[in-house]
């Protein structure tokens, strides 16, 4: 009863920390021991330091992309336990 | 009987999020430079700090930044958030649906497609990029948060000002300025401090003329822990609660 | 109410802008290649301010400047010997004028007209110096270490720090198998990577900020750094020791040169004079542990610098040591692709 009537917040929850998450490439850099890449990492390693701006760029729209169909599962899945909660 | 369960989890979690900032503020109090030893009670980082003259550049170059990006912002995202909720006009959907676009895109993106538009107009990164990008960011917050306000509000406030013969200017300017002013200043708040810590955006569209917070401290830190950014870790956390508590204080009198 | 914003953003924006007033020279620099000092008594003598923004590889800073090429934000950068001819060649640099340098003449004679520039037309020498093995000998036990290739031995599990710079790893792992470290060889380059992913399960951290920090802080016993760092370690570390591997060392020099665009290459030129006077040359090296080229400079270095071996190897010591070359754009292509994959692991 009560996952079920929290899981849109739960989930929204996730997906504000997931969003901003994917891009922090200083936190790896401090933390990591730049031993860990994420995927901020590498767009940054290739738009600031190895200088290809077409793979850094392609990689950005992937990442975009995901976000964007998290986006509209979260929306799709909130609808949906809306329906049923009701 | 198992009410101990969730006061344990729930200390743990405040253990988990006040350590950290416990330790820094302690540290920077500490008298010894390596390690974790205590070396007893001393001021020096907070004075090393301020005799660091391009760290105290980097801070004023920051609040500037940030005053400035928060009360553009505020201004272009409180006009938006009015025309958003006023008037019905073409293209009104795609504005709205843009905002969140900008929202929700991860910073890395919005700070690599705003590095390449800066490169392609020519614009020279310093102060000015900076600020277009923080205003950027900063931008819908404001909207959403003087949108949330605007909705509750009464529509016949301002008919009534009008039908007792307000202009529109009056009518602004004693009925919805007052009524949105918290919204205002909740974004204006929001902007402040999303500008002034703000590390990839400004990493991108930075340039060395214009050096703010972040950037400095993220480039001391790679150069190994320095006591000194303890101890501006804790001046700028009192300052935001500072800021914290005048904002709660503006809320409460508002209210009344 | 659009005016008055409009009017307020404008006055953000003028008032934001006019605060250049005093000359301004943007060095741009390795992280902790230059005294404090040695800036504070420039601006002291000539009233010109120093931004100093700090790069921790060459190929960022390479990047950078080309990213901000025409709007033309560094005046001076201190690019390694491969990259000054890269950057020769690409016509990324301003001409020196040799007549406005003082001192050129104090410079060693075999670090100057190097192929890299012949002439050095666009280039002064700063600093030279070394990358070799820092062992931590408090907490390394049993033999000790020698050479590169004693880093893959399973006692240093967990326990090895490489520098953050994508050749000079590469130098290693391709010395290990005793290839050149200027390989332009994608076969050999390969073989260097399946070598060096049979070390990463061993290396703990990655760093060309300050490579003395990890060991000083505990996080690493053994690996690479830089001589000057070694010696910086020292003064706070007694038992970092700086060690010359059997395999050699990697040399290298790096040159100031003025970015084509720069602003204010008139202060540039003054600083690189500033710099190549003998007792802030001494300064530097004494300050920060690498090796000057500036001749008159090592005899005013006191006994204990200029006797140092980690900051001036003796001959022995350069024995298999390989100056770092321009090894081209497509070998450049190669090592990054490998590069990546070795960082990212898998």
């Amino acid at each position: 009863m009560i996952v079920p009537l929290t899981l849109p917040g739960v989930l929204a929850g996730v997906m504000l920390v997931l969003l901003p998450a994917m891009g922090l490439f200083f936190v790896p850099d401090i933390l990591g021991g730049s031993r860990n890449l994420l995927v901020g990492n590498v767009i940054k390693n290739q738009f600031l330091d190895a200088r290809n701006w077409p793979f850094g760029a392609a990689a950005s729209i992937v990442l975009t992309v995901t976000m964007a169909f998290l986006m509209f599962a979260h929306r799709l899945s909130k609808r949906r336990i809306g329906e049923e909660g009701a | 009987m198992t009410r101990w369960l969730p006061r344990t989890y729930l200390t743990l979690v405040y253990i988990l999020l006040y350590v950290p900032i416990v330790v820094l503020v302690v540290f920077s109090f500490n008298e010894s430079r390596t390690g974790y030893a205590w070396g007893g009670l001393s001021l020096r980082w907070y004075e090393a700090l301020f005799n660091n003259r391009a760290m105290v550049n980097a801070m004023w170059n920051s609040l500037w930044l940030a005053l400035s990006a928060a009360t553009v912002s505020t201004v272009i995202g409180a006009l938006t958030a009015l025309a958003l909720h006023r008037y019905r006009f073409r293209g009104k959907k795609l504005l709205n649906g843009m905002l969140f676009v900008v929202m929700m895109s991860p910073e890395i993106v919005l700070a690599i497609s705003l590095l390449a538009l800066f490169l392609l107009v020519g614009l020279q990164l310093g102060y000015v990029s900076l600020l277009l990008a923080h205003v950027t960011f900063c931008l819908p917050f404001v909207v959403i948060t003087v949108m949330a306000r605007l909705s509750g509000f009464d529509e016949s406030l301002p008919e009534a000002a009008r039908d007792l013969g307000a202009s529109d200017f009056t009518m602004t300017r004693t009925v919805l300025i007052p009524v949105i002013m918290p919204a205002l200043l909740a974004g204006w708040l929001l902007g402040f401090t999303l500008s002034l810590d703000d590390v990839v955006v400004s990493t991108f569209v930075g340039g060395p003329s214009y050096e703010i917070l972040p950037l400095r401290i993220y480039s001391m830190v790679r150069v190994g822990l320095k006591p000194e950014v303890n101890a501006l870790g804790t001046l700028l956390l009192v300052f935001s609660l500072v800021m914290l508590m005048l904002s709660q204080w503006i809320l409460i009198r508002s209210k009344r | 109410m659009k005016k008055l914003a409009l009017a307020g953003l404008l006055a953000v924006g003028l008032t934001g802008c006019s605060s250049e007033e005093p000359q301004v020279l943007n060095l741009y620099n390795w992280s902790e290649y230059m005294p404090q000092e040695v800036l504070d008594r420039f601006t002291e003598q000539t009233g010109i301010q120093v931004v100093y923004t700090t790069y921790d590889s060459n190929e960022a800073m390479y990047a950078r400047l080309k990213l901000l090429d025409d709007s033309a934000a560094y005046d001076l950068a201190v690019p390694s010997t491969y990259y000054v001819s890269k950057m020769r060649q690409e016509d990324l640099l301003m001409p020196i004028d040799r007549s406005k340098i003082e001192g050129f003449d104090n410079l060693d004679p075999e670090l100057v007209n190097l192929d890299i520039d012949p002439e050095n037309k666009f280039s002064v020498p700063y600093l030279w110096g070394t990358t070799g093995l820092a062992v931590d000998t408090a907490d390394i036990e049993g033999e000790p270490v020698t050479a590169w290739e004693d880093l893959w031995e399973d006692r240093f599990e967990g326990r090895v720090m490489l520098t953050n710079d994508m050749r000079e790893v590469f130098h290693v792992g391709l010395r290990v198998l005793g290839y050149s470290g200027n390989s332009t060889d994608p076969e050999e380059i390969e073989a260097a990577y399946e070598k060096l992913s049979e070390l990463m399960p061993s290396v703990r951290t990655f760093n060309s900020d300050a490579p003395r920090m990890p060991y000083l802080e505990g996080e690493t016993d053994v690996g690479m750094i830089w001589n000057g760092e070694a010696v910086m370690g020292k003064d706070t570390m007694e038992s970092l020791e700086y060690v010359y591997p059997e395999e050699g060392i990697i040399a290298w020099l790096d040159s100031f040169v003025i970015p084509k665009n720069a602003k204010n290459p008139e202060a540039a030129h003054q600083f690189i004079s500033f710099v190549l006077q003998p007792e802030i040359s001494a300064l530097i090296s004494e300050e920060i542990g690498y090796a000057t080229p500036n001749l008159a400079a090592r005899d005013l270095l006191p006994d204990e610098v200029a006797n140092n071996r980690a900051s001036y190897p003796n001959a022995t010591d350069m024995i298999n040591a390989e100056f770092q070359t321009d090894i081209g754009d497509d070998a450049l292509q190669v090592y990054a692709k490998y590069w990546e994959m070795l960082k990212s692991g898998r």
